[in-house]
């Protein structure tokens, strides 16, 4: 069931509906990149075979992108709106399409027996202006990434590759960077340390250095600006508008695209997308609205798709306030949290009830983490039905008045957005009733309620977070001492050390093992989270269209989509 | 009788014998009306508009029903009841539930409070801080305007969004003073400029000229003979500013300045209703009917009052 | 007149200047920068790496002369943080001309429109004209435009699919969000118009006009109507210096690539360089028109006097 593709989870993101439990579609979302990794070992299923039914003779499609992409200079821009276009018309060494790793720009690739080097072998492919792509064009991506110069956001993510960390702090000259170019269509790879997710959580695109130059700071803001090699070729960026892109006849494997055009629409209301899918000005959309989700249920013609994504939705302690350092205060609140009401009345059951850290589409060793779990956290809330007699012990502990009514908090939501201020007021109602103390709300826009939590001035946020790739040590990192990304002053020392130790492990059992320690210390033992809802969603498409590629972290863009039976 | 006789030239023929004293009359020069102000013979004309009328008492009915309105309904404006979102206006719950299941009714009336404290005495600050304003300014001219006016353009082309968001940090406090204060800030802008353009025409009409030349102080003409000369532009510009001081409350809690949860008001009810505003119209049309019903009250009064503070048609 | 607005163009500049100031320093000081939400899970090297791209390692007042600098040498209002490689005056110069073209035609109607019914309201004082005119002014200025717009597409676009969603680039691109803008300046400008025109109307120069025999529509025409759109005019200068700068919410709602969506999200967002560059180009506009209301003013209506000097000439005139 962890049927979705990539775009939508890009859109999705975009929309706000994931987006850092945030307003809306100007946010950043507070994750990393939007990569599309595949974390599943999933057998790939081929596209199905668009040869036994008639397709349409005129192709095209309408979709929508969440937002206007900053910039499609991909060393600048890492948003999942410029990754989702560039995916389309640029080909990367390999691509995750249909849940396994498969070969796009190179034919084949070899890894050397001790893991530390990659032999990529380029098939025959040519830019749209005729130019041959080479193994320099890829090459130079890498450079480029770790210059210092750069300031690539996600350098940190390739010092992977030899000498990475030492280019991109300017120690070491980029000749020295472990990439190697061994002729025209051989690249080789060497890495600083054994990493068999390599694949899955770097995308490996080319740039030509001639544009790049040429263009200079103007690279990748005009869709003249870009040359294209993947799929697609961006004919028209109508800047907040829209953007075109049109078949690359020199693409090769231009025999398999059968869309002639596809628009990614931009439009920023919410209810102006809906309104489009209604009139079949779109083709594909997700919807997180409840009435217009019976709306779109009824119509007969409209497929829909329910999907869980790789993105959490957290309440996180501030473990340096002086009450909420206290265990017995924080449990209770997480025990009396109302997850089913969130799920069903706010998500409109769009989202699942979160009874652990992970998100179930979070694979090792080929079962679900969060599965594998046993999630324990709904055994204490069984064990533990007064949740207000914790939240008295722990005010006891804290010598503070033991009457629940004198005890007020403040709940911290980002995003000012009409679905934030509900689901506040909301919790702060059930909260209030199921614990008897008072709850107080306060709203800020996403950089200042970040701002403030990194400053930890909050006691209790409402934050979300998204994994960019198929290893589920990034959602761990992110509350080691050292990181402190989420802003819950969790410090210590033997959550820090596992947290390492998962990420040397190459024994994919003890991996696991080791991930649900992690999942059950965060949530159970020290109660640093209150885990509310699992992200998800509701894809409505056309039933005239076919090929999208739903699996989890699929980037296979829109290169297989294409219609039958349009009106 | 008359005084002054030199109109008439030609006197001859005339003899004092032919004219007598008759005494002074003093009974027709008796006032037999009673002696009323300009304020009241103001309400006096103002009671006989009967539209305005019925708008002081549709006012009546909101500020009652503001009033009243929570208790009224056998319902909670805060608890929430998902099992019974969005219905419909019924018998049980007369204007229907939100999309939490809380009674619409008595959500609409505990807005309106918020709203119509909000709306009120925001446009009376903003009029009587741009009237003074803006009649100094005309009222002086010259060097005074110059800088006067370029205050103004200063405060108005600071984005009010960043504005706002300092002052919400600055203050710390998110009670309605602050409000008031984020929403009055730049809001007294236009009508000061609108004031100092009529007063810019009126300001060498002779009535003032006289006053300045019997020696009234500035002050005193500005707001004695120039303002009340410009009450009709005043009245409309006040009964624009409601609605609009309405739905910015809304706007501020954009930046966590609005009104705090669960309290709510009628900008912050239209604002969530946005999104179902096709499904559930009811949810978007009752709290805009009332600040609808609101602005007519207020327009109605309005016009009513412009007809009757107009010196001109006083007779 | 021509010392007063070469004066006043001197001003002008002093405004711009202290404008652009204030707001350079408040927007450094709002919390949050454009960066925070791509960086926090950065090595240190790589942050500085990032932050010194775009200049912003630097102190702050470095970065308040640079950016005065670059617009005096190279005349440039420098790059936006947010959209990267793209100047903050190319993104004024293109797109603030499709949000003018939709919003001066929608002024042009709203003005037009509300000047007449605001007429029409006034010499049909307490009938039926005058009540249609008010209804339609509340229901114009309390129908947010987010609630039109809504209803406006789906009602157009939905149910009667006459025209267009979102987009732009023809004119059936352009009608509804039009009809959703003049709804509000119509309001506006009637209500502000009838009563006004009321005032007139109560002059002895109207009464000895129309006691001279002038028809009714030369007294509207040549006195009545003179006499009374300082009010309209008024408003008119501000709301024509914001259309350049478009409305968020109808560019949202409709995918129009105006330049109405940019300058809320580069608050936001925490964009320096555009939000200040995008207040110079509306501060500029702003004062430049009320600079022409000022000077409108005097042609209008031979009373008003704005430079000094000659005021004072005529005030020591009368002393005399």
């Amino acid at each position: 069931m962890k049927k979705l593709f990539c775009l939508l989870l890009a859109m999705l993101m975009a929309f706000g509906l994931l987006a850092a439990c945030s307003d809306g579609a100007e946010d950043t979302p507070p994750s990393g990149p939007q990569e599309e990794v595949d974390p599943t070992p999933q057998t790939g299923k081929p596209p199905e075979d668009p040869d036994t039914i008639e397709i349409d003779e005129v192709q095209y499609f309408n979709t929508t992108l969440g937002s206007e992409p900053p910039s499609l200079n991909e060393l600048l821009d890492t948003s999942v709106y410029c990754n989702t276009i560039i995916g389309n018309i640029v080909e990367p060494l390999v691509r995750n399409e249909y849940g396994a790793i498969v070969p796009a720009g190179c034919s084949e690739y070899e890894v050397s027996e001790d893991g530390l080097t990659y032999t990529f072998h380029l098939r025959e492919n040519y830019w749209n202006d005729g130019v041959q792509v080479t193994a320099e064009h890829y090459a130079y991506t890498i450079r480029m990434r770790l210059l210092p110069e750069t300031g690539y956001p996600y350098a940190a993510d390739m010092y992977v590759i030899k000498n990475g960390e030492a280019v991109n702090s300017g120690e070491m000259d980029v000749s020295e960077l472990g990439v190697k170019v061994i002729d025209d269509l051989t690249l080789e790879v060497s890495l600083e340390y054994v990493c068999p997710a390599l694949l899955s959580t770097i995308r490996f695109t080319p740039l030509r250095q001639d544009v790049v130059e040429k263009w200079g700071d103007r690279f990748g803001t005009e869709a003249e600006t870009l040359v294209c090699c993947g799929p697609f070729v961006l004919d028209e960026w109508v800047h907040n508008s829209s953007l075109t892109l049109v078949k690359n006849e020199s693409y090769w494997d231009a025999d398999t695209v059968k869309l002639q055009t596809a628009t990614y629409n931009i439009v920023l209301e919410e209810v102006a997308r809906y309104n489009m899918l209604d009139n079949g000005s779109l083709d594909t959309l997700d919807v997180s609205e409840q009435d217009y989700i019976d709306h779109f249920s009824a119509r007969e013609d409209l497929v829909s798709r329910k999907y869980t994504s790789a993105r959490h939705h957290t309440m996180g302690f501030n473990l340096s306030d002086d009450v909420f350092s206290n265990r017995s205060i924080r449990l209770a609140i997480s025990l009396a949290f109302p997850r089913e009401g969130t799920s069903t009345y706010i998500w409109g059951d769009l989202t699942t009830p979160a009874y652990g850290y992970l998100p179930p589409p979070m694979f090792e060793n080929n079962v679900s983490i969060r599965e594998a779990s046993g999630d324990p956290f709904k055994q204490m809330i069984e064990d533990n039905p007064d949740p207000q007699a914790i939240l008295i012990e722990g005010l006891k502990e804290l010598g503070l008045s033991e009457d629940p009514a004198d005890f007020e908090f403040e709940l911290y939501v980002s995003g000012t957005a009409a679905r934030s201020h509900t689901m506040g007021e909301y919790w702060q109602q059930e909260l209030q009733n199921a614990l008897g103390c008072t709850v107080t709300l306060r709203y800020d826009d996403w950089a200042i309620f970040y701002d403030n939590c990194l400053a930890g001035d909050f006691q209790m946020g409402y934050i979300s977070w998204g994994s960019p790739g198929a290893d589920a040590s990034y959602l761990f990192n992110l509350f080691t001492t050292s990181s402190g990304a989420y802003p819950a002053f969790y410090n210590n020392p033997e959550y820090d050390e596992l947290a390492l130790a998962v990420q040397q492990e190459i024994d994919p059992e003890k991996r696991l093992e080791m991930f649900i320690e992690l999942d059950n210390m965060l949530v159970c033992e020290d109660v640093v989270i209150c885990p509310c809802v699992y992200a998800g969603g509701l894809n409505f498409s056309y039933d005239y269209v076919y090929g999208v590629d739903t699996s989890t972290f699929s980037s296979a863009g829109l290169k297989y989509v294409y219609t039958a039976g349009r009106e | 009788m008359l005084n002054n006789q030199s109109w008439c030239t030609n006197t001859e023929g005339l003899s004092p014998e032919q004219f007598q004293i008759v005494g002074a009359d003093k009974e027709s020069e008796a006032i037999l009306r009673p002696h009323i102000t300009y304020l009241q013979d103001a309400w006096r004309r103002l009671k006989q508009n009967k539209l305005s009328m019925f708008g002081l008492i549709l006012l009546c009915i909101l500020t009652v029903m503001v009033i009243f309105g929570p208790i009224i309904s056998p319902y909670d404006y805060e608890s929430v009841n998902p099992a019974i979102k969005n219905d419909p206006p019924s018998a049980e719950h007369w204007f229907g539930t939100d999309t939490l299941g809380r009674d619409y009714f008595a959500r609409v009336w505990q807005g309106g409070r918020v709203s119509i404290i909000i709306g009120l005495s925001g446009a009376l600050i903003s009029a009587v801080a741009g009237c003074l304003y803006g009649g100094i300014s005309a009222y002086f001219g010259g060097r005074v305007d110059t800088i006067m006016m370029r205050i103004v353009e200063i405060l108005n082309s600071v984005p009010y969004l960043l504005v706002v968001i300092l002052l919400s940090l600055v203050l710390d406090s998110k009670g309605i003073g602050t409000l008031l204060l984020a929403m009055t800030l730049t809001g007294w802008c236009s009508i000061a400029r609108l004031v100092r353009a009529q007063m810019l025409q009126i300001r060498s009409s002779d009535f003032v000229l006289a006053a300045r030349l019997l020696g009234v102080r500035p002050v005193k003409i500005v707001i004695q003979h120039l303002i009340p000369n410009t009450f009709s532009v005043i009245i409309v510009a006040v009964t624009f500013r409601i609605p609009s001081y309405i739905f910015g409350e809304a706007f501020l809690s954009y930046v966590g300045l609005g009104v705090q949860a669960p309290q709510t008001s009628w900008g912050a009810l239209c604002s969530q209703a946005q999104v179902s505003l096709v499904f559930h119209p009811h949810l978007m049309f009752l709290p805009a009917g009332a600040i609808a019903m609101t602005m007519l009250a207020f327009t109605l009064l309005g016009d009513g009052l412009r007809d009757a503070l107009d010196p001109r048609l006083r007779k | 007149m021509l010392i007063y607005i070469l004066k006043r163009i001197l001003y002008m500049a002093m405004v711009l200047f202290i404008v652009v100031s204030i707001t350079f320093f408040m927007i450094h000081n709002v919390p949050g920068d454009p960066l925070t939400s791509s960086v926090m899970n950065l090595p240190d090297q790589v942050k500085a790496n990032y932050y010194a791209r775009y200049g912003l390692d630097k102190p702050l007042f470095e970065q308040y002369l640079r950016f005065w600098k670059l617009l005096f040498t190279e005349g440039s209002l420098g790059e936006s943080i947010k959209y990267p490689g793209r100047l903050v005056e190319e993104f004024i110069l293109k797109y603030s001309g499709i949000s003018a073209r939709l919003g001066l035609i929608s002024v042009a109607i709203g003005f037009s429109v509300g000047i007449v019914f605001g007429i029409v309201a006034a010499i049909f004082k307490n009938k039926w004209p005058d009540y249609a005119v008010m209804l339609t002014a509340i229901a114009g200025i309390t129908i947010p435009v987010f609630v039109l717009a809504a209803v406006f597409q789906y009602f157009f676009t939905v149910k009667l699919q006459w025209f267009p969603t979102t987009g732009w680039g023809t004119v059936r691109h352009m009608v509804l969000p039009i009809a959703c803008m003049c709804l509000s300046p119509i309001a506006t400008y009637a209500r502000y118009m009838r009563s006004s025109v009321l005032d007139v109307l109560g002059q002895d120069y109207i009464l000895t006009a129309e006691s001279k025999g002038v028809s009714s529509f030369n007294v509207v025409r040549r006195h009545v109507f003179r006499n009374s759109v300082l009010p309209a005019i008024t408003l008119l200068g501000p709301s024509v210096a914001s259309v350049f700068t478009g409305s968020f919410v109808i560019e949202s709602m409709f995918a129009i690539p105006g330049l109405g969506t940019y300058f809320i999200r580069a608050i936001n967002e925490r964009d320096f360089t555009m939000v200040l560059g995008m207040n110079l180009f509306y501060c500029l506009l702003y004062i430049a028109s009320l600079l022409l209301v000022d000077i409108l003013y005097v042609v209008i209506d031979p009373r008003i006097r704005l430079a000094a000097s000659k005021d004072g000439r005529r005030k020591k005139a009368h002393a005399e």
